[in-house]
């Protein structure tokens, strides 16, 4: 087994994602993945798209190590994330940036305190990084509600926080689904922008949307009822 | 928020009521064992003698006087003492009815008689010498009264065991359901932790920690409670001396130490199966 902590942590490598013949097994409303394979390299922008239940959940979860694959081989940055102890694998969880689904934002925790979450797990202390989480969340548009519960905010800017969270620790892989869905088209424009902006500063990027044309992305995988069509590079 | 906050109150009072449980339980039982111990030490180093009651009575009272005589003279007794009539019927009383004036001239003397602790004498020792002198005298080593003393203390360490166990159970069902409950409320959040790349191990020390300490304010919160009641109620009476007080401490320290244990142990086992369940 993989356990040392600082090949985790300082590990470098130009493929970011790897999937190799990976299955993942159904789920309600989903038929499940079948044999998908996928290659990214560092600084690669991925849009997943595909209809509601073609699996592009699943595959989001396979990347975020939040779903262990039934079958096949997936590689983050490098590593078999299942491969790793439980320590090893909350490191190297601490390199991604979800942007879940239902966002899973904490309600008894303050709109600042959700998105300086994966600072504090990465054991930075609060002086070091409050001027930047504020400055983060002015910049998305929730400053004035940095004090906030999630329960008390909008759709839109509880899907804003979730993205706010998700780059906050600066990550090697942002993974999102669905990021902007239910946001406002100014919104919408404003994240994505923070998105691409972070993608050409060479993090890598993996969108999943219904809408095949919601970003300007190097490559699109489309996913039909659990498998994978020929993916399109531009 | 709020369901968590009335799970916790509620997890406290339970804990401490328990644990005042507990430490009623344990004092009673000690208290007992500790007097009954003080009475079969009593019971076995003394020998009561009785002077059957003649008439007149002045025959009895000279049969007092000879007895004492020839029991204090005896080999293995260290001190002997002639009950006065009065102190007879009040030790009679329940089998005479409180007999008063007249009617004490049919009670029997009784002769008090310390043993020897380093060479005791026995009962034949004395009901010998007695008889020899020619004195009307029953010898009562008091067999019958220690094997009383004796079955009362198996029964009150045998309640004390079974009421202490009753409440080890109660407090570590509550560890486990606080740790479940908690836990269960904080489940997504939890998971999000986990998936954010918190470990394991500091999702349960999140998740176990709440619940934790309010055990243990809980149990704390009992243990006074219950040595202030024993206090008050007389059941802490070593508590009157230092040394009573010292022991007095101990034993809330012991029960407070155990009782805590009990519960952490069952809240972090449970703990520690709910984060196993958060997934991979």
């Amino acid at each position: 087994m993989d356990t040392l902590p600082d090949a985790i942590a300082q590990q470098r490598t130009s493929t970011a994602l790897r999937l190799s013949g990976v299955a993942a097994p159904r789920r309600a409303g989903t038929p499940g993945l079948e044999n998908l394979d996928l290659e990214l390299a560092q600084g690669d922008f991925l849009l997943v798209h595909g209809d509601a239940g073609a699996g592009k959940s699943l595959l989001m979860g396979l990347a975020g190590l939040s779903l262990k694959p039934a079958a096949g081989r997936v590689e983050v940055l490098g590593l078999n994330p299942w491969r790793l102890s439980a320590s090893g694998r909350s490191r190297l969880r601490r390199r991604l940036g979800l942007v879940f689904q239902d966002l899973n934002l904490i309600d008894d925790m303050t709109v600042f305190e959700n998105a300086a979450l994966p600072l504090r797990i990465a054991g930075a202390r609060s002086d070091a990084y409050k001027k930047d989480v504020a400055e983060l969340l002015d910049w998305i548009g929730l400053g004035d509600r940095a004090g906030a519960r999630p329960q008390d905010l909008d759709h839109d800017q509880r899907q804003r926080l979730a993205v706010a969270r998700a780059v906050a620790a600066r990550p090697e892989i942002i993974l999102a689904d669905e990021p902007v869905g239910w946001m406002g088209p100014e919104a919408a424009g404003r994240v994505l922008r923070l998105l691409l902006q972070l993608n050409r500063q060479g993090v890598t990027l993996v969108l999943a949307s219904r809408n095949p044309d919601l970003a300007p992305a190097s490559r699109r995988l489309e996913l039909v009822g659990g498998r994978a069509l020929p993916e399109i590079r531009t | 928020m709020t369901r968590r906050r009335g799970l916790r109150l509620s997890v406290l009072l339970v804990a401490a009521a328990f644990t005042a449980l507990a430490g009623l339980i344990g004092q009673a039982g000690l208290a007992a064992l500790d007097r009954t111990e003080g009475w079969q030490a009593r019971l076995g180093g003394e020998m009561t003698v009785a002077i059957r009651a003649t008439e007149p009575a002045a025959v009895a009272d000279a049969s007092v006087v000879r007895a004492t005589e020839i029991l204090a003279g005896t080999e293995g007794v260290a001190e002997v003492r002639a009950l006065e009539r009065s102190r007879v019927a009040e030790l009679l009383a329940p089998w005479t009815a409180g007999a008063r004036g007249p009617d004490l001239a049919i009670l029997p003397r009784l002769i008090a008689v310390e043993m020897d602790p380093r060479k005791p004498a026995r009962r034949q020792d004395l009901a010998e010498a007695l008889n020899a002198a020619g004195i009307d005298a029953v010898v009562d080593d008091h067999q019958g009264w220690r094997r009383t003393a004796a079955d009362f203390r198996q029964g009150a360490a045998l309640l004390l065991v079974a009421g202490l166990m009753v409440c080890a159970t109660g407090l570590a069902a509550i560890g486990a359901f606080a740790a479940d409950r908690d836990m269960s409320l904080r489940r997504s959040a939890l998971r999000t932790r986990i998936q954010l790349g918190d470990t394991p191990l500091a999702c349960f020390r999140s998740g176990v920690w709440p619940s934790a300490r309010d055990l243990v304010i809980g149990v704390l919160a009992g243990g006074l409670a219950a040595v202030a009641l024993g206090v008050l109620s007389g059941l802490a009476a070593p508590g009157t001396s230092p040394t009573g007080l010292a022991a007095l401490a101990v034993h809330l320290t012991v029960l407070v130490a155990g009782a805590s244990l009990v519960a952490l142990v069952c809240a972090f086992a449970t703990a520690a199966r709910k984060i196993r369940e958060l997934g991979p």
